[in-house]
């Protein structure tokens, strides 16, 4: 709910040292972090020595936005929408390695939804594109000698039709 | 370090159980690191698009991948067009063989995309052609859930699927049974009595059954629901996507009476989910079935066709 004020703060801490103060009801979408408040460990800054503040902002965002709940119905769709459109934008971000260090902070934090999101956005990254492409993209090292590749290639011929 | 390597393995295995299927295997090209990566995936998805240039060949390039999987398989969808080439049912049946012996699928989804006739539809001027072209059309239907149930049968004698896989889900795509019903000149519904009057085995393990883009213009919507739920006696959780489109509302000439489904009785189904009902009197009858067979029906959601006026969906609401 919005009614901020009467909500209590939790304060992270990103492996840089950065902290951040989010309100209660939204850093719960974490279970990890819940795990934590329930355990009563929460009372001072929760150190999340995994995630670097730059990837910490972002999954804040994130969990910032999909806490916020619609006031009805007719609400509700426009709501829906806008979190979708949310969600897209939100996957598109400049560097490769960002998506990956979502990916990693989400299944650290362990949300759910971030990780379903994340993933399948490097899913859809590599989708449609060539062995080599992927190996380009990613910065992958082939490490097969020509004759090992062709043999491994044609144990699954099917595949690269 | 390369990008995507330094992931744990369980996260690398969950994007790649996002991929279509031939494109995992390919990874095993990728580095050495990468070889068998694609072997522990645990949902498996084999999908036909437009670049898939021979079904058969991808069919039993998957059973033949399939054989070299080191890890449980907990999902596996195939999302195919049914073929008539005799390597077909051979290659399915051998993938749901392999999947038979590795005991560990939760839930099979054999998606034969519908292989639409391509004939038109035509109109008013030319009648009877008309009429054999959606003749022909209704021969394909029958077909397809004729190779379908014949399919299930065969199964269950050669490789005990419904004891060995305790599937618990099944999907049923019924996109193929959308059209409207065939009519002769007079307009009246021409028989379709080749529809089996029951699923040759019982679906003892079948928890949730979902319907999905069905069409209710026609009474053969009935009649699949209620193939599958007379068959499927410990159904918890029962889903129909009614199809919502502009050929909704359509007014069919078809009868049937409620009573011809004695059979159904839903002892353990507890949860309902049904969308884009519209103020259709067949799409009403469904749910009062549906709510009269199931005595220990304890949560049902049911949404309302965005294509219908307010004071419908008003009524709706009060019948429900």
């Amino acid at each position: 709910m919005s009614s901020s004020s009467s909500s209590k703060m939790i304060e992270l801490r990103s492996s840089d040292g950065e902290t951040f103060h989010v309100e209660e009801t939204v850093v719960l979408q974490s279970e990890t972090i819940k795990q934590m408040i329930d355990d009563d460990c929460a009372n001072a800054a929760i150190p999340l020595p995994n995630v670097t503040s730059m990837t910490l902002a972002k999954v804040i965002e994130y969990i910032k936005k999909h806490a916020e709940k619609p006031k009805d119905d007719d609400d509700k769709k426009v709501a829906e929408e806008d979190l979708k459109k949310f969600d897209a934008e939100f996957v598109k971000v400049d560097q490769e390695s960002m998506l990956f260090d979502l990916v990693r902070a989400a299944n650290y934090l362990n949300i759910k939804s971030l990780l379903d999101l994340t993933c399948q956005a490097v899913a859809d990254s590599i989708k449609d594109l060539s062995v080599e492409e992927v190996r380009k993209k990613f910065n992958i090292q082939n490490d097969f000698t020509p004759e090992e590749e062709a043999k491994v290639r044609k144990e699954n011929a099917w595949a690269f039709d | 370090m390369d990008r995507i390597s330094n992931l744990p393995l369980s996260l690398l295995e969950t994007i790649l159980c996002l991929l279509p299927y031939h494109e995992v295997v390919r990874t095993s090209t990728l580095s050495k690191e990468w070889r068998y990566h694609w072997t522990n995936v645990t949902k498996i998805v084999v999908i036909e698009d437009t670049r898939t240039l021979n079904r058969i060949k991808l069919l039993s390039g998957v059973s033949q991948a399939l054989l070299m999987h080191k890890g449980p398989i907990h999902e596996l969808t195939l999302s195919i067009a049914k073929d008539d080439h005799w390597g077909f049912d051979t290659a399915i049946r051998r993938i749901i063989s392999h999947l038979s012996s590795k005991k560990a699928v939760k839930k099979l989804t054999v998606d034969f995309v519908a292989s639409e006739p391509k004939v038109r539809l035509k109109r008013k001027k030319e009648e009877v052609g008309c009429v054999e072209d959606k003749q022909r059309m209704d021969a394909v239907k029958e077909k397809a859930i004729e190779a379908k149930n014949a399919f299930i049968a065969r199964e269950t004698r050669g490789y005990k699927v419904k004891n060995a896989m305790g599937i618990s889900q099944v999907k049923e795509y019924t996109s193929r049974y959308r059209w409207k019903p065939t009519t002769n000149r007079e307009g009246k519904s021409l028989p379709l009595d080749n529809l089996p009057k029951e699923v040759p085995i019982a679906l003892v393990h079948l928890k949730h059954l979902c319907i999905e883009d069905i069409y209710f213009g026609h009474y053969y919507a009935l009649r699949i629901i209620s193939l599958f739920i007379k068959s499927s006696s410990n159904l918890e959780k029962l889903t129909v996507k009614i199809k919502d489109d502009e050929r909704r509302g359509e007014i069919m000439d078809f009868s049937y009476t409620i009573e011809e489904y004695t059979g159904i009785w839903m002892e353990h189904l507890s949860e309902l989910e049904i969308t884009y009902i519209s103020s259709e009197q067949t799409e009403m009858d469904i749910v009062n079935l549906i709510l009269m067979r199931s005595p220990v029906l304890k949560k049902s959601r049911i949404f309302i066709s965005k294509n219908i006026y307010y004071s419908t969906c008003e009524s709706i609401k009060q019948e429900a």
